[in-house]
């Protein structure tokens, strides 16, 4: 009864803790630290940043409406950020574990396989037709299209067998399209000045962003969730092959059809709003699955969450990274995520030998 | 007793019919074997029966209702599969592998219950992996995972079970062990419909043989008849030693057929 390090008919491998398959914390205990840590960052995030607020003054602040300066700041400027932190950071997260208990490949993340690319696309497209400017749902709705049609193709591309390869291959090929497609978008305004906004955009990030983006993006974004917090089961299931998960009462068009419209409603209108925040759907699902005991369907609500965690903390460390402009949120997660990735990769290699 | 009841099935991959107007039928209380050599439709015919393989011709029945409109869901309550291979995606631990089993009996968001748990268990004993269940499904055994993954179908509770190979990759105590198991089963009145390559377990072990070649039933009944001499010669191309220890009989494939012939021409 030797154990094997890797099974060879399993063409995904993970990371394998020889003995930590169970996991050594409760699930609810989990969720309870992580919702703690939102509410500490959400404080954080409102206390942060040029102008120092204390949390009396926040709480202050949030009760009444009294016109004041800091009140005003917190309104206007740091609440609508503070949100969309959260939000947009559960919804990398979110998406990140359903697609990789989907695919059944842990590389699945929207950022890299191109569904954040496209549906930045979609946004810019409408943006750049103006149809935003008179119709101000077009932006999350492009978005979300864009997304549509990248999750298609994916699943399209790579969806039947979970080879690392031909997904990350897919990836590429999508992300370089939305690319190219984006590149032409821009090269093609006629107001090189908006075109410069718009790069930096894309870079991701949730400074300057409105009450009216969160009321704008949130009702999407919430669909999505639904759609993919229910689909908790038959992930589970999807473990043990489609095959078996057939046969374990799952329709399985109904749940690729329920997991890639949820993930392109959450994901379209997110990015729509924040512009491309990559790798958190990658790290957050990753670092989190072996404390669910790797279970797929326990890791979408603690994904959400953890993706919550690290993109408020993330954008709350960006106003402090640099002196001057501040660096983008985007910029920092692939700072940190990109060498995760490389890691990902690297124990991949490992474990195929 | 129920009966899954195949009528007039095929199955075309672009040129290649690999089920020809198939007609076979499985009823509960009884272990039958589907033995046949490769590429005969063998795994074909449970995946169409499972409904992740489309026909395109004929139809299955359960119970005179015919699948395609049963409902997933009391269909998976009464119908288990247990693939070829083993494939599990998560190092899951053996116990949450098993509670997989329980899926179709819970809703959508009902927490494993006490009976649940028992049924588990029950499981992985009569699997002989409940040493294991704390154990990282990755680190087993090709043969561990296997009973492991056979413990899954096991907590189903099953009325008919379709097993594709399930002793395929198992050391010989466990492919007793797990035959023992799959007879007990029929036994108490479940259905099991067992893919197999080792005639002796199928000779030994079955109640009824059902003989595959190139998508037709070439034989279908007793496991003496169905593993005639001129039958393997058909359908596997082999010769055969038998004989029986204690009244129980034993097959052992011995020549081949096909190269004899060639090696007999000049």
């Amino acid at each position: 009864m030797t154990p094997k390090s890797s099974p060879s008919s399993s063409p995904v491998s993970i990371i394998i803790d020889e003995n930590a398959a169970k996991p050594r914390i409760g699930f609810s205990l989990l969720v309870g630290i992580l919702s703690f840590l939102i509410v500490l960052l959400f404080f954080a995030s409102l206390a942060a940043g040029p102008v120092s607020i204390s949390f009396f003054q926040i709480l202050s602040s949030l009760k009444g409406g009294d016109q004041s300066l800091i009140h005003i700041i917190i309104e206007q400027i740091r609440l609508p950020r503070a949100i969309l932190a959260i939000t947009v950071g559960a919804t990398l997260g979110l998406a990140g574990a359903a697609l990789q208990g989907l695919l059944q490949n842990p590389l699945a993340e929207p950022g890299l396989i191109g569904v954040s690319g496209c549906a930045a696309l979609g946004a810019v497209i409408m943006f750049y037709t103006g149809i935003s400017a008179v119709f101000a749902l077009a932006l999350p709705l492009g978005g979300i299209v864009g997304a549509l049609i990248a999750v298609v193709a994916i699943y399209g591309l790579a969806g039947r067998e979970s080879s690392i390869l031909t997904l990350v291959l897919a990836g590429v090929a999508v992300n370089a399209f939305a690319a190219a497609l984006t590149t032409l978008a821009l090269s093609l305004s006629p107001n090189p000045y908006a075109a410069f906004e718009i790069f930096f955009w894309l870079l991701g990030s949730l400074a300057d962003r409105s009450l009216s983006h969160v009321y704008l993006s949130l009702p999407l974004m919430v669909l999505g969730w639904v759609l993919l917090l229910s689909m908790g089961r038959a992930l589970d299931a999807l473990t043990l092959g489609e095959d078996t998960a057939r046969s374990l009462g799952f329709n399985l068009g109904r749940v690729q059809a329920q997991v890639v419209i949820g993930t392109a409603l959450a994901v379209g209108a997110a990015v729509a709003i924040s512009g491309i925040i990559g790798f958190v759907g990658l790290v957050v699902p990753h670092l989190l699955r072996p404390l669910v005991g790797y279970q797929p369907g326990k890791l979408l609500l603690v994904s959400a969450l953890g993706g919550a965690v690290l993109t408020s903390a993330a954008d709350i460390a960006v106003r402090f990274v640099m002196n001057g402009p501040e660096l983008k949120l985007g910029v920092l997660t692939a700072l940190i995520g990109a060498p995760f990735f490389l890691y990902l990769i690297l124990q991949i290699r490992k474990e195929m030998r | 007793m129920s009966t899954l009841a195949v009528q007039d099935l095929s199955v075309v991959f672009g040129s290649n019919k690999v089920l020809d107007s198939l007609n076979v039928s499985f009823t509960t209380g009884s272990l039958v074997g589907l033995i046949g050599p490769n590429g005969a439709g063998k795994t074909t015919l449970l995946r169409t029966l499972i409904g992740a393989q489309k026909p395109s011709d004929g139809k299955i029945i359960w119970n005179d209702v015919d699948l395609k409109n049963q409902d997933c869901r009391s269909m998976a309550q009464e119908l288990a599969y247990l693939p070829q291979g083993g494939v599990c995606h998560w190092p899951l631990t053996v116990e949450r592998l098993v509670a997989l089993g329980r899926l179709p009996h819970q809703s959508p968001w009902q927490k494993q219950s006490v009976d649940d748990s028992e049924v588990i268990c029950a499981a992985m004993k009569e699997a002989d992996i409940f040493t294991l269940a704390s154990r990282n499904v990755m680190t087993l055994s090709g043969g561990e995972r296997m009973r492991a993954l056979l413990a899954r179908a096991l907590a189903t509770k099953p009325e008919m079970l379709l097993a594709d190979e399930p002793v395929a990759s198992l050391d010989p105590y466990h492919q007793l062990q797990v035959m023992t198991l799959l007879q007990a089963m029929a036994r108490r009145g479940a259905g099991v419909v067992v893919v197999l390559h080792d005639l002796t377990l199928a000779a030994r072990f079955c109640d009824r043989l059902v003989l595959m070649n190139e998508g037709q039933v070439l034989g279908d009944g007793e496991p003496e008849d169905v593993l005639s001499e001129k039958n393997l010669a058909a359908s596997y191309h082999v010769t055969a030693l038998r004989g029986k220890n204690n009244g129980e009989p034993f097959i052992v494939p011995w020549k081949d057929l096909r190269h004899d012939h060639e090696s007999e021409r000049p």
